[in-house]
């Protein structure tokens, strides 16, 4: 069955004004972006990878062509009418991962439920019961420098995902994780898009691109190619696709 | 060339309308400073000099000839060692009024001119050099003149005991003792002779008695000798050299110190400016500070950019600074020269000038110390990658988890940042206790400028004074008719006298001395104690009771018209008048030293709706030759006036500058503040945070930090203001003063600084607006 497009990019091109002359960050770039598929982002640094995903989320603007969610032109809306979509459609976790200091997990997850929920109990229901679901029930109360990061980043994605998002959008998740922190997040991931949710990742790392089913390599502002998986279902599975994805790259010259 | 230096100098370049901001801050405040210093030096000897170019009196009184034998006096200082002249004059009374062209009534008193000067010699300014005026001829003082705006030629009305006489002004003199324009009463000299015609002499009660010592500084040593010789001699009027001295500089101190009070208040508003502006641009190019290390700068190297850059532009404003400072401070001195005829002075600038830029360097130096200390843990690879990251202590605070998104954050900030938030509710409070106390000053200057107070006689908007006590008939008569003018309801009549107390060192204050038949029955309260009642009751003022030690129950030793009463304290008064020395007695008492004494002075209480202008042209028609017929609130004009203008513009000004200071420094602080915090606003963003959210956390984290700031003035400016404000106000007699604060002002003074503090949290947070979503977080 032919999948809903979720994003409809056509000539998008972004450029940064770096004072005496302008860097290209996307050029002509047009793709779309299918619901419930896991797609990753990769690419050489300076590629565009980031700035694709910023303007997907509408945290950035194009310089020019359209940028289409759900039917919705999110290039031409206003502040307002992005605030609806950040609050309620996209979920976004950082390499950074950009938790509030001073505010415990819980807190954390609450504060961004309440952006979306008047009623304060539920909002501090949904984020228990999503904190639970993500292993964090002992934590709550934790500030961000007392969990490790991989509870840190799986606190990040709680809030990301606590009002119930449409699309996760996640920006090198992994890159301030070791490996065991990382596999389980990607497991956590892996398990998110399992449950219908779409996500678009960018990466560097091949070992998180295999839990995609759709890897996009863009150079220079361009895709320069598409690789198709089928979805991540078995451990198993992760060297054959790490394979896959490697020959894929190679052959772009990764 | 250092290599900060160069930076620095790029710097400066860079930015060229910023740092030309700055230099013109550095101007006006060195000028300010510099022209202050200038000022304040340049006059500061004047007097001195020509006291002794002229060879000015060292001690000055007016006698009154009851109990005093002129011819021993004159043995006694001819014998004295430490007297090197004298001149015994007849003199009018201390406080004569005399109308001048403008219409207006100002006090003074005649002096009969000497045919032959010891000293106390005078400079003509204007109009003929004599030995002395012609008779109807009167020489004014420099300053008086000039204040009066009286030249040769015009007519002063004195009531004498034919009535009302007209002197003309036959020449200004440059009097060193009595020069400035502010002395009350001023000094003024007329023929030998003169005052016996004028006053008659029977009349003629007083003397004015000059002395110059060998040095001047022993006069105390001499006035102590010359007490304990003649004690019961009766001063009606003494001000010291060194009072006249503080007079007649008191302009020229008063100009220096409004230069010098605004100058720095100008100096604090460009510190708090060059703070922020050094913070803020610190933060802006962390990344940058982390690059020059990288380089291999040395955090040494890289402060003294900020320290490089302020010097020139400090260097560069001091040139432009001192040829500023020379005209204005020539400005100013010719308007005194000119007031004053003192001659040419030449600006003193260069000690001046070397203080000022010391100053200014000092005050900028620790400026950008202060302000530099974001640097001293630059890592150079965490600086180039994050930038500026602030250091955020985690506390866990519980708040209720039902508050909204905007209570909760708003709760986490406040108690989050104590120190920033510290800063924020002293700059409030400070400016918020400001305009409390200066509403409390209004209250203070409506209770002391009272009938009651300020001349110790009941509330009444026309008093009236005898001059001289020939009158063209019985003054009972006088009065019988006063009481049958229309819209006269009641007269009081009280004897005001002129009496001295002896100090234990034997010196001897002049005091004002009040007598009234029954004091609770005109309103005339006591703060402590009760009203005399008895002939040998008294209650006297704060001062007079700090200064004789005395108070209720004691027994007091006053010389009243020239005979010693030993009469117990029965209460505690206020009195602004005289420096707050006086005492209030039944008239009895007055009697017990001479039966003749009699009412010199009355207040009238008119009917509902009586225009008081027009009752006085009626009064004055029919009884100005008898008596002065004066309008209290004229008085207070004349006297109080200028006091009053000065604090109201002294006061907007002080309130103008600490709200654009607090402005200045709550715009930057929380500009600094969502500049640091930049990262976790950007995510709050990306969840769906909107600018208007942003506001509204920054705002109402500001109402509470305001809120809190006016209660911490409100009970500042009610229990501990007053203290210090009476404390400042008691050597004018007062010390209890209803301070209650209104409570339409208090709320009309919250609503605006809760407006300020809305206008500049609003302007801080909008200007992060354009901050793009993405670089909040990642860059």
């Amino acid at each position: 069955m032919e999948k809903r497009i979720l994003f409809k990019l056509k000539d998008v091109n972004k450029s940064y004004d770096t004072g005496r002359q302008s860097v290209h960050a996307i050029r002509n770039l047009t793709c779309d972006i299918h619901h419930s598929d896991f797609t990753v982002i990769m690419g050489s640094s300076g590629s565009g990878k980031s700035t694709l995903l910023y303007l997907l989320s509408g945290m950035d603007q194009v310089t020019s062509g359209a940028v289409v969610y759900n039917e919705v032109p999110i290039h031409q809306l206003k502040e307002k009418q992005l605030l609806k979509l950040r609050k309620k459609d996209f979920g976004m976790v950082y390499q950074g991962i950009h938790l509030i200091p001073y505010l415990s997990l819980l807190e954390n997850v609450v504060i961004t439920a309440k952006l979306n929920e008047k009623s304060s109990k539920k909002a501090l229901e949904k984020s228990v019961s999503i904190l639970k679901s993500l292993d964090l029930e002992k934590e709550y109360n934790r500030l961000p420098s007392q969990v490790s990061g991989g509870q840190q980043q799986r606190c990040a994605v709680a809030r990301a995902l606590v009002n119930e998002c449409e699309v996760l959008f996640a920006d090198e998740p992994t890159g301030a994780l070791n490996t065991a922190q990382g596999e389980n997040l990607l497991n956590i991931l892996t398990k998110v898009n399992k449950n219908n949710k779409s996500i678009v990742m960018v990466t560097h790392d091949i070992k998180a691109a295999c839990r995609g089913n759709r890897i996009l390599f863009i150079k220079d502002g361009k895709i320069e190619g598409e690789l198709n998986l089928k979805s991540f279902q078995l451990e198993e599975e992760l060297d054959d696709r790490e394979q896959k994805i490697y020959s894929f790259l190679r052959q772009r010259g990764w | 060339m250092n290599q900060s230096l160069d930076i620095a100098l790029a710097l400066i370049k860079r930015n060229k309308r910023t740092h030309l901001f700055i230099a013109i801050i550095f101007i006006v405040c060195l000028t300010g400073l510099v022209t202050s210093f200038s000022v304040m030096q340049t006059t500061a000897n004047v007097f001195d000099k020509k006291a002794d170019e002229l060879e000015s009196a060292h001690i000055f009184r007016i006698l009154s000839n009851k109990n005093a034998n002129i011819k021993e006096l004159e043995n006694y200082f001819i014998e004295q060692p430490m007297v090197d002249s004298f001149q015994i004059q007849p003199s009018s009374e201390p406080f004569y009024t005399v109308e001048i062209p403008s219409e207006e009534d100002v006090l003074a008193f005649f002096v009969e001119t000497p045919i032959k000067k010891k000293h106390d010699f005078l400079q003509f300014i204007e109009g003929e050099s004599k030995k002395e005026p012609d008779t109807n001829e009167v020489w004014i003082t420099s300053g008086f003149a000039n204040n009066h705006q009286i030249k040769v030629g015009d007519t002063l009305g004195v009531v004498g005991i034919d009535g009302k006489s007209d002197y003309s002004v036959s020449a200004i003199v440059y009097d060193p003792l009595f020069v400035s324009g502010l002395m009350n009463p001023t000094r003024m000299w007329v023929k030998s002779g003169q005052l016996s015609l004028l006053f008659g002499t029977n009349q003629l009660e007083n003397y004015s008695i000059t002395i110059r010592l060998t040095d001047r500084a022993l006069v105390k040593e001499f006035m102590q000798d010359f007490n304990v010789r003649f004690p019961n001699l009766q001063f009606v009027y003494s001000v010291s050299y060194e009072t006249l001295k503080a007079t007649s500089n008191l302009l020229m101190d008063m100009i220096g110190s409004g230069i010098f009070l605004v100058s720095m208040l100008l100096i604090l508003i460009s510190v708090s400016i060059i703070f922020f502006i050094v913070s803020g641009e610190i933060i802006r190019d962390y990344a940058i500070y982390g690059v020059y290390k990288g380089l291999g700068f040395s955090l040494r190297q890289i402060k003294n950019i900020n320290y490089y850059k302020y010097a020139i532009l400090i260097l560069t404003s001091y040139p432009i600074s001192l040829t500023l400072s020379f005209f204005i401070t020539k400005l100013i001195l010719s308007a005194y020269e000119q007031s004053t005829g003192a001659g040419y002075l030449e600006p003193k600038l260069v000690y001046p000038s070397i203080i000022s830029i010391l100053l200014i360097c000092v005050i900028v130096l620790l400026t950008i110390f202060f302000a530099s200390r974001k640097l001293r843990n630059l890592k150079p690879a965490a600086a180039i990658r994050f930038g500026y990251q602030p250091k955020i202590k985690p506390k866990k605070i519980k708040e209720r988890i039902s508050s909204s998104f905007i209570q909760m954050l708003t709760l986490k900030e406040l108690l989050m940042y104590p120190l920033k938030n510290s800063i924020k509710v002293i700059i409030i409070t400070g400016l918020a206790i400001l305009v409390f106390s200066i509403s409390m000053v209004y209250d203070i200057i409506s209770v002391f400028f009272t009938p009651e107070v300020t001349l110790g006689i009941p509330e009444c908007k026309i008093y009236l004074q005898t001059n001289g006590k020939h009158f063209s008939r019985p003054i009972e008569f006088i009065l019988h008719d006063l009481e049958k003018e229309e819209g006269v309801e009641k007269i009081i009549p009280l004897i005001f006298t002129v009496n001295n107390y002896y100090l234990k060192d034997g010196e001897r204050i002049s005091l004002m001395g009040h007598g009234y038949k029954d004091f609770d029955d005109h309103g005339l309260k006591v703060i402590k104690g009760r009203n005399p009642q008895l002939p040998n009751e008294v209650a006297i003022t704060p001062t007079l009771s700090k200064i004789s030690g005395k108070g209720i129950g004691d027994k007091i030793a006053l010389n009243i018209g020239g005979a010693f009463q030993n009469l117990t304290v029965t209460g505690i008064y206020q009195l602004v008048a005289n420096d707050g020395k006086g005492f209030r007695a039944i008239k009895e008492t007055f009697y017990q030293s001479n039966p003749e004494t009699e009412d010199s002075w009355f207040t009238l209480t008119l009917a509902e709706g009586i225009d008081v202008e027009q009752m006085r042209t009626q009064l004055t028609e029919h009884y100005g030759g008898d008596l002065t017929i004066n309008l209290f609130d004229e008085f207070l004009d004349n006297t109080a006036g200028g006091i009053n203008r000065s604090i109201a513009v002294l006061s907007s000004m002080l309130i103008l500058v600490m709200a654009m200071i607090c402005f200045i420094a709550l715009y930057n602080l929380i500009w600094i503040h969502v500049i640091e915090n930049k990262k976790h606003y950007g995510v709050f963003k990306s969840v769906g945070m909107s600018n208007k959210e942003l506001l509204q956390i920054q705002l109402l984290k500001m109402s509470v930090l305001t809120g809190l700031s006016c209660l911490l003035a409100i009970f500042f400016s009610i229990f501990i203001a007053p203290n210090i404000i009476i404390s400042l106000l008691s050597y004018s007699g007062i010390t209890e003063i209803n301070l209650s604060l209104s409570i339409l002002r208090i709320l009309i003074a919250c609503v605006l600084i809760f407006l300020l503090t809305i206008v500049s949290t609003t302007l801080a947070v909008k200007s992060q607006k354009s901050i793009n979503l993405r670089q909040l977080i990642i860059e």
